[in-house]
């Protein structure tokens, strides 16, 4: 049954891909942007789902499970970065890039501040910080297989690997979208489904019945800080205040990043904020909070449980758990096939971001910049086989340090250009030397932290240092050329004011 | 699996993550205390410059022109939500909001559930994005600064 289902899956993946294939124009813009012509659903599912991973599976929940409430204030600052990019950011992002046929945000910048070395900065520590998250993809598609199938992990790895490649190498980023489309709706049918299911059989009279038994057995899941963690407060004021921040920083994530060039026209713009607070924010995003911070701990506490409380990283397991003691053994298989679509919509889509880096800012900006556009295209592919060969490879090779570098590394990574693209966006005076240096500074202070293992408090740190430094440094060097403000503001300007 | 989830619970975990259990005293110290002690002001200060990327209101509603100076203001540009009282009147909105969910955090350290499953926590951020849905539902669709 299992074996069936998941080759129907690929199948029509596949399907896709060909399709996706069939159609495209077969020019580098077409292939890296969709040719700028995603529509506003496709861009929500694009997006969306390029951002909820694996990790919105299990490791969300099991740290609210393990830690009460306060964390699902990552989650609000989420909303409100990703929001923000669209409201504030986005329209001039993508007027800039379609009025100069710019493939790629790092290019963006680079030709705003007029600077090759940027470029190449940018590329490397997007890149850095992106691998390692792919290859986590892969590797937990392997082990939800495991979990719940009963299948060698290297079977569901090597599924991932087959599916990603067909949807990049030959759709590129319009199959890339589509097939999130696909993906997302059997991820949120899934995910919201099994809640439901569960709390229908475990709690007759609704949730609220998971309420009353944490405020019997466990008060503390109700509220900050949480449970003690070795006889410390976990989620004090600083901190929940310091991931609030880091959620803001969302705006900055690459992958979400590139969604704004591949947009059909402006209007775009204005009705997406709308479906990101009201399906992503409120609507997606309240299943795995209410599975991790209410129902999970519940059923965990309640007498008569069949799944007993569990403490550290076992948490991250516990909604799997739950749905294989709770419900019927054929719902894992659809359960499986969620997973893997969190995985796969939010690989493909950094894959392909990680592509683009690669061949378009790395090689086609610094060693061969007349390049033709079968190259490019011929060369994003290339990239997109060894970037995956590469992070399912550091996946393995070392995950103990996988886990510690994602923590301290890739996401707060990901913020590290974010003073420099949002200066380099809205604030005419943004110079090249202060990008340069706000980037290098941040992600010092970020490499520092990591390997002589200070205060996680560093991170944020990182980003006021990043920020503070790139303000000052531009203020203290010469103003970009009039040029740079007439094709980046004044141009903008006079296009986004015309009619759509 | 385990290892797996460890790596994904760390990715949510990136700034929550207190290294409970692990005495970094003795790895420069002044930069600890001074971290521990000051996050809460700058990140406030954080916050704020993350808005004034964002915004330009401090400058233009409130005419604080000494915290970025009047030669800074010349440069931003977003002027097509700057120039008009409506556009000025969103990002007070939405710059307020934030700001209060700074503020909010300090009652989250008693159990509060209100209509019988919302967690404070929860419900805070909810209120949020409800203000920003409404304004933004306002403005982008009575004020929209672009044509369409």
């Amino acid at each position: 049954m299992s074996i069936v289902i998941l080759c129907l899956f690929g199948i029509a993946v596949l399907w896709m891909a060909v399709y996706g294939y069939r159609i495209s124009a077969k020019t580098a813009e077409d292939y890296m942007l969709a040719g700028r012509g995603i529509g506003l659903i496709v861009l929500f599912f694009l997006t969306l789902f390029g951002i909820s991973s694996a990790w919105t599976f299990y490791a969300y929940p099991g740290f609210l499970y393990r830690h009460g409430p306060a964390f699902v204030y990552f989650i609000w600052g989420c909303v409100a970065g990703f929001v923000s990019l669209y409201m504030f950011f986005g329209p001039r992002l993508w007027a800039v890039a379609k009025l100069n046929h710019f493939l790629s945000p790092v290019e963006v910048m680079s030709r705003r501040y007029e600077s090759k070395v940027l470029r190449v900065i940018l590329a490397l520590i997007l890149l850095a910080s992106m691998i390692p998250y792919i290859g986590l993809e892969s590797l937990g598609v392997g082990l939800g297989f495991k979990a719940f199938a009963g299948f060698h992990p290297a079977v569901g790895i090597i599924y991932t690997t087959i599916l990603l490649i067909c949807i990049i190498l030959l759709g590129g980023m319009r199959v890339t979208a589509w097939t999130n489309i696909l993906l997302g709706i059997i991820y949120s049918t899934t995910f919201l489904g099994s809640l439901l299911w569960v709390i229908n059989k475990v709690f007759p009279d609704g949730i609220p019945q998971a309420v009353q038994i944490l405020s019997a057995k466990s008060p503390g899941l109700l509220s900050a800080p949480g449970p003690m963690v070795e006889g410390e407060p976990f989620f004090t004021y600083p901190i929940i205040v310091g991931v609030f921040i880091t959620g803001l920083m969302a705006f900055s994530w690459p992958h979400i990043v590139m969604g704004t060039l591949t947009v059909r026209d402006k209007r775009i713009f204005k009705w997406f904020p709308l479906l990101g607070i009201v399906a992503g924010g409120i609507g997606f995003y309240t299943i795995p909070f209410l599975w991790g911070s209410l129902v999970a701990p519940a059923i965990s506490l309640m007498d008569g449980t069949l799944v007993p409380a569990v403490s550290g990283k076992a948490a991250d397991n516990i909604v799997q758990v739950i749905i294989t003691k709770y419900l019927p053994g054929w719902f894992s298989t659809f359960a499986l096939m969620g997973v893997v679509a969190a995985a796969i919509s939010t690989a493909a889509i950094q894959l392909m971001t990680s592509a683009i880096l690669v061949s378009r800012d790395l090689i086609h900006g610094v060693f061969k910049p007349d390049a033709t556009d079968k190259q490019l295209i011929i060369w994003t592919k290339l990239a997109v086989i060894g970037l995956l060969i590469l992070s399912v490879g550091v996946a393995l090779w070392n995950p103990m340090a996988l886990a510690l570098y994602l923590t301290h590394i890739a996401v707060p990574g990901f913020a590290q250009w974010a003073p420099c693209l949002a200066g380099g966006i809205v604030w005419k005076r943004g110079t090249k030397q202060g990008a340069i240096a706000g980037a290098l500074t941040g992600t010092a202070i970020l490499i520092a932290g990591f390997i002589f293992h200070l205060p996680t408090i560093v991170i944020i740190a990182s980003y006021i240092i990043n920020t503070l430094t790139y303000i000052i440094v531009s203020l203290l060097t010469p103003k970009p050329s009039d040029q740079i403000k007439r094709v980046f503001f004044d141009e903008v300007d006079e296009f986004l004011q015309e009619k759509a | 699996m385990q290892y797996f989830t460890s790596g994904l619970g760390g990715i949510s975990s990136s700034a929550a993550h207190v290294d409970a259990g692990e005495d970094h005293s003795h790895i420069l110290p002044l930069l600890t205390l001074f971290l521990r002690y000051l996050l809460l002001p700058l990140s406030v200060m954080y916050v704020y410059t993350y808005l004034i990327f964002f915004i330009k209101f401090p400058l233009t509603m409130i005419g604080t022109h000494c915290l970025i100076g009047p030669k800074l203001k010349k440069e931003w540009d977003m002027r097509e939500i700057f120039r008009h009282n409506p556009g000025r009147i969103f990002l007070i909105v939405l710059l307020l909001s934030l700001i209060g969910m700074l503020w909010v955090p300090r009652y989250f350290f008693e159990p509060r559930i209100f209509f019988g499953w919302l967690s404070a926590p929860y419900l805070s951020g909810l209120i949020l994005i409800l203000i920003w849905l409404v304004a933004y539902l306002i403005y982008f669709f009575k004020y929209w600064p672009f044509r369409d």
